[in-house]
């Protein structure tokens, strides 16, 4: 009986020491999975943070777009979107014609989302929830809520495969950033009948 | 039964034709004359007149009508939530409508959002998503805009479908369509930025508009941006 009871104590120890074993292992493998998700979090929450800031801070619109320049450069991995936005001509660039075209886009892209964000103003944004996407990183749900008019959702696609943790794409409203700005890049390049230069000058008028 | 059978009147009308992804644009020729007929609509009257209305109509009375326009779309969400199997969706819509036609003064006021009951619009093209059907080719529409297979069988059996239509005593086509046109002024007055941005400033605003649409249109039908709307721009070396 009581020998019996040892056992079952016994058997029960074994049971979770091997229930403990798995929990030790998930905690092992959970900060990895955990952390990208932390991150990407709080990577939105900071750029959350500083739209709103932009846009209540009353700057002139070009002292504003400059700050969302600024915001962009440092966030978002910006040398990655260019590239895939522009698609197979990249593979013929050369590398001066590369850097320009980054540099370029970069300021088109951040004058006119810039520009879009600007007008929030008094808005409040709240990251609702994030997921893990494996190999396409983090994607973070946020709700935009503007002054009297209806909320509207955001999301973004988070990745810290170029070394650090970085915005890849933003969702308006379920539209993604990359597939406009691959079909406006594509049109851009056909009206400048495939020149990149014409394509780099045409992004700076537009910026 | 009947569901089979609308799906059937529905794919006779052309809703499932099989179209791959958001490249794929079989009436591109079609729907670009379209276009540049919309946005020559748009800046000839839709624009300046919406901007009139949104300066000459204080914001508190373009809210209302726009709400009672909305109201008027309930009866025909509450029977799509019931094809669509959503009990609980069809209840809350049946109950906005009472609440909003009674306490909101037919529809003018909103209470039924005061008390969180919130507007859950859904289309025949929606009931049709979540039966099954496909979406089919991308349409633009004349004056109504962007559209596909799916959606624009969907109007056609909503029309159908309206329990209002079947009223003994139909609330007469001069309210309908002045409730419907302020709600339309007051839409494109109010995303103004947005709808400026898209139709004036795109490189390609046809599509531009055809990529919103269909993104926007996806991400509503599965609840918002899933696994299979991202890409992964590191492959692209």
């Amino acid at each position: 009986m009581r020998s019996n009871r040892i056992f079952e104590l016994t058997r029960r120890d074994i049971v979770a020491g091997i229930g403990a074993t798995f929990l030790v292992g998930a905690a092992g493998l959970r900060p990895a999975y955990a952390q990208s998700v932390d991150n990407a979090t709080s990577l939105i929450k900071t750029v959350s943070a500083e739209v709103t800031r932009i846009a209540n801070s009353g700057k002139a619109e070009s002292a504003a777009l400059r700050d969302f320049r600024t915001l962009f450069n440092t966030y978002a991995d910006v040398p990655t979107i260019a590239r895939s936005v522009l698609g197979p001509p990249w593979r013929q660039a050369s590398t001066s014609q590369k850097t320009a075209f980054v540099e370029a886009f970069e300021d088109y892209l951040s004058a006119k989302y810039g520009r879009q964000f600007n007008e929030y103003r008094g808005a409040r944004i709240t990251v609702t929830k994030a997921s893990d996407q494996g190999n396409k990183g983090v994607l973070v749900y946020s709700v935009v809520s503007p002054k009297g008019a209806s909320p509207f959702e955001v999301a973004w696609q988070v990745s810290d495969r170029s070394g650090s943790t970085r915005a890849i794409n933003i969702f308006i409203e379920g539209v993604s950033m990359l597939s406009t700005e691959r079909s406006e890049i594509k049109a851009m390049l056909e009206a400048q009948r495939g020149s990149l230069s014409g394509l780099i000058d045409e992004l700076q008028t537009r910026s | 039964m009947m569901k089979w059978a609308m799906i059937a009147v529905v794919c006779a009308l052309g809703a499932c034709s099989s179209v791959d992804g958001i490249e794929d644009d079989p009436y591109e020729r079609t729907n670009r004359a379209i276009h540049s007929f919309n946005k020559g609509a748009d800046t000839a009257v839709l624009r300046p007149v919406s901007n009139a209305y949104g300066a000459a109509v204080p914001g508190e009375v373009r809210t209302s009508l726009s709400n009672a326009s909305g109201n008027l779309s309930l009866p025909g969400s509450f029977v799509n939530h019931l094809l669509q199997g959503d009990i609980q969706d069809a209840g809350a819509t049946l109950m906005r409508f009472g609440f909003n036609s009674t306490f909101g003064l037919a529809g003018l006021r909103d209470p039924a959002s005061d008390a969180g009951l919130l507007a859950r619009d859904t289309t025949f093209g929606d009931t049709l998503a979540v039966w099954g059907v496909r979406r089919g080719a991308y349409i633009e529409l004349p004056l109504l805009g962007p559209s596909d297979e799916r959606d624009l069988a969907g109007k056609v059996v909503d029309f159908a479908i309206n329990p209002l239509n079947a009223l003994e005593e139909p609330i007469p086509g001069e309210i309908t369509g002045t409730l419907t046109a302020t709600s339309v002024l007051n839409a494109r007055y109010e995303f103004r930025g947005l709808i400026d941005t898209l139709l004036y400033e795109s490189a390609d605003s046809y599509n531009a508009q055809r990529i919103a649409y269909l993104q926007n249109q996806a991400a509503n039908l599965s609840g918002g941006v899933v696994a299979e709307d991202l890409e992964d721009p590191y492959a692209f070396e």
